[in-house]
């Protein structure tokens, strides 16, 4: 998508009639996303620009972006130092009819094509708090960072392993299904959503890599239609406690390739499976993040080994706050943050058939770093990384690296 | 921020920063790597391997021509780390051998290669029920092939002992095959009376020089056609219009492979490896693993003229029914094997997953039990190795990982 489609749609958002705006300034601690809020409704409270209400209906506008610059060496060799933009985002939301209808769009920068691309466009129409209706570009709510991403949110400069490759975020889907909340009891309720989407691509196997790369069946032109014409859903189911947090399951399945080229078949539907479990626990300062991802792809006959048949992976992260009530930049609210994380993620699981010896192709990390946060909108990040990847037969090589970043709401 | 808490963050910064250098991991020596260029390469040389490099490892996908039938993606796939093969990315070669010995390589059913992998709309192919030899074979290493490369026919003849005139059991023999429609031949290649040039490249020497070795593997094992190979691997119904692969990557992947350094000696001067170099020679395995060749002139500057330590003779030899797959490719027997280059020996653990998976097919688990393969002409040595006591044995194997 080009800025200035980018840009009209936010011009559509300005142009709502919106008499008496008052701007209001409301900061929540969104890295401590408070236990409260549930994942499938955080996107909403993310620190906006502006937020306008009226009687009917409320605007808010927002953004963040973040650039970092790293060095890496595997086995003493590397690129040398480089900056990037790696992110960039404008979102906007408006809600109406009392509250029932929310729309949220979100458009990104994508470094990879120079182009900003549509990360969301999702109405959402409440009939009641436990019944929702959801369509558009929406987020298939497939563990916690595909939803709950941004980048001011995280410690580190980069996301998990995991939750990039087998769980492929970020991924926006065209889609449609239904959502909500019940509530138990007081700081207590389950959550669900459950959507049929578009589905990924045959580049899950069709590659260059060469590996199973669920990332790369992302469909690059959302409004272009499906490969194969076959649907796929995704859904999760949360249980929520107000000082805990939320422990989540959620799944993704659907056909991936193509069968049919002018109307021959060429293949059968093949389906690609991925099941997550993640949490998000508040024990007093000490937040866990984890996911812990499963994945299993039907593969055509005779690419096994080459490819991988099941995936799965895992990351841990713990963070605390070492240093509060920095006074720094005329405020008293900066924190300083010791942030850990452990990684794991396997892309081709199972053994050789002809040496009965496992398949690698597989990487484990650890991470570390510190994160200066200036309020609750902007973090200043280091972060120190170390990996031992194997390659398919399970050679060793070492990677190690240092990133320095920044990300901040607008 | 207080002055103090300011000072303690930056001496923790300032501790971290120091150690970067402990922190990242460190680069390996040259002698524990097998991939690298040849010292003396000219600076469009080394663009030159760079380019070749990227290609090697360079993927192929259905849409760039993968297939529609082949073994693997790329070469990278098998030759990882420029290093020996594993039994994952084997090949299943075939043909039907009458009593006489002849070879029919069954092209008309899709051999000599089996292509068991297929793209979306196409069938993985089978071995015919015809082929009566079935072998398979594990990628030999990259590294050094320039050398071989560039070894003139007179010095191979040289060592050649077709009638064991030494009396050591010994016979090897050049495998002279014949050439394809593209090959060009060196001035110090020379042909016999029948027109066939001597094979140094293969389990079996029957590829002439590493074009023809490298266009036949996109062919064979990638399905990926060429200028000089414009064919689909037989069996498969469609060729495309155009190469699949350009000229260009070609020859820069025959660049490459003639460039990648030769592995280097570790350990030369411990005395146990020292010991085992001199029974390396005592028990005669140096009768075929020839350690030194020269290179004659050659257009790659750093390959001329050069003394280097392979472990080879180029020369096939018979193995006796221990190695006899009842296959065979070229002038070769179905017994006879090329002398595998010993070069890189110790590197290929780390290739391989930690693991060995040594002779043509991987079937030997370790050095000791790859000796004890060797039958036929290599039989003399291997009752000379079973004979010697368990610390000789030990210094031989430590010598040859010090290859």
């Amino acid at each position: 998508m080009k800025i200035y489609h980018c840009l009209m749609m936010a011009g559509l958002f300005f142009a709502i009639p919106a008499p008496g705006q008052n701007q209001i300034e409301e900061e929540l601690d969104f890295l401590h996303l408070p236990a409260s809020i549930a994942n499938k409704e955080a996107r909403f409270y993310r620190p906006t620009i502006i937020q306008a209400n009226t009687e009917n209906r409320s605007f808010s506008l927002g953004g963040y972006a973040s650039a970092n610059t790293e060095y890496f060496v595997t086995h003493g060799e590397g690129d040398g130092l480089h900056f990037q933009l790696a992110d960039l985002h404008l979102f906007a939301q408006t809600t109406f009819l009392n509250n029932r209808l929310h729309f949220i769009t979100d458009v990104g920068f994508n470094a990879a094509t120079q182009q900003f691309e549509l990360t969301e466009a999702a109405l959402n129409i409440q009939f009641d708090k436990a019944f929702n209706l959801r369509g558009g570009v929406v987020l298939p709510p497939l563990g916690y960072f595909n939803q709950n991403g941004d980048s001011p949110t995280t410690d580190f400069v980069d996301w998990p392993l995991v939750s990039t490759t087998i769980i492929p975020s970020r991924l926006s889907e065209v889609g449609f299904g239904i959502n909500g909340t019940m509530e138990v009891e007081e700081n207590l309720a389950f959550t669900y959503e459950l959507y049929a989407v578009n589905g990924l691509q045959e580049a899950v196997v069709d590659n260059d890599l060469p590996r199973t790369a669920i990332d790369l069946g992302k469909m690059g032109n959302l409004f272009g239609e499906d490969n194969n014409g076959k649907l796929a859903y995704t859904g999760r189911l949360g249980i929520q406690q107000g000082q805990w947090g939320e422990l989540g399951l959620s799944f993704y399945t659907g056909a991936y390739n193509l069968t049919e080229v002018n109307e021959v078949e060429i293949d059968e539907s093949r389906n690609l499976s991925i099941f997550v479990i993640d949490g998000r626990f508040n024990i007093q300062k000490l937040m866990l993040k984890s996911e812990v991802a499963y994945a299993t792809i039907n593969l055509p006959p005779g690419l096994a080994h080459i490819f991988g048949e099941s995936q799965m992976g895992y990351h841990l992260e713990a963070t605390y706050p070492i240093w509060e009530n920095i006074s720094l930049l005329g405020q008293e609210n900066n924190y300083l943050n010791l942030a850990l994380r452990l990684e794991k993620a396997d892309y081709n699981v199972g053994d050789f058939v002809q040496t009965e010896t496992k398949i690698y192709d597989e990487i484990m990390g650890f991470r570390a770093g510190l994160a200066l946060h200036l309020g609750y909108r902007t973090v200043l990040k280091a972060n120190y990384a170390y990996f031992d990847e194997r390659d398919i037969l399970g050679n060793l090589s070492k990677t190690g690296g240092f990133q320095f970043g920044f990300s901040s709401y607008f | 921020m207080k002055n103090f808490e300011l000072a303690i963050l930056m001496a923790g910064l300032c501790l971290v920063l120091s150690s970067c250098s402990k922190l990242l991991p460190a680069e390996l020596e040259e002698n524990e790597v097998l991939d690298g260029t040849l010292d003396g390469l000219t600076l469009q040389e080394q663009i030159l391997f760079s380019e070749g490099d990227e290609a090697f490892a360079k993927a192929f996908t259905a849409a760039e021509g993968l297939g529609p039938i082949f073994v693997e993606t790329s070469c990278f796939s098998c030759h990882i780390g420029d290093g020996r093969g594993h039994p994952f990315t084997e090949l299943v070669r075939f043909a039907y051998v009458d009593v006489n010995g002849n070879a029919d390589p069954l092209v008309r059913l899709g051999g000599p290669q089996l292509q068991h992998r297929a793209v979306a709309g196409f069938k993985p192919e089978t071995i015919p029920e015809e082929a009566n030899g079935i072998t398979t074979l594990l990628a030999p290493p990259n590294t050094g092939l320039g050398f071989l490369e560039a070894v003139a026919d007179e010095t191979i003849l040289a060592l050649a002992d077709p009638d064991d005139a030494d009396g050591d059991g010994i016979s090897g023999v050049p495998s002279y095959v014949d050439p394809l429609d593209f090959y060009k031949p060196y001035p110090f290649n020379i042909p016999n009376a029948e027109g066939k040039y001597i094979g140094r490249f293969g389990r079996k020497a029957a590829a002439i020089d590493l074009l023809i070795q490298t266009v036949g593997a996109y062919r064979q094992d990638m399905g990926i056609t060429s200028e000089f190979l414009p064919q689909e691997p037989q069996g498969t119904p469609l060729s495309p219009e155009e190469p699949e692969v350009s000229t260009k990557e070609v020859m820069d992947v025959v660049f490459y492979l003639q460039a990648l350094k030769a592995p280097q000696r570790r350990d030369e001067t411990v005395p146990d490896v020292i010991a085992g170099e001199m029974l390396f020679q005592q028990i005669n395995c140096s009768g075929c693993h020839s350690p030194e060749l020269k290179t004659t002139d050659f257009h790659i500057g750093a390959l001329s003229n050069k003394t280097f330590y392979p472990y080879t003779d180029l020369l096939l030899h018979d193995m006796g029914p221990e190695l006899d797959d009842n296959y065979t490719e070229g002038s070769a027997t179905t017994a006879e094997w090329r002398t595998t280059p010993l070069w890189g020996l110790g590197l290929a653990r780390d290739v391989q997953g930690g693991v060995l998976f040594l002779m043509h097919d991987g079937r030997a688990k370790s050095l000791d039990e790859a000796i004890q393969y060797h039958g036929g002409e290599g039989s003399n040595s291997r009752a000379a190795y079973n004979a010697l006591s368990e610390q000789e044995k030990n210094q031989l194997i430590t010598f040859l990982e010090s290859l």
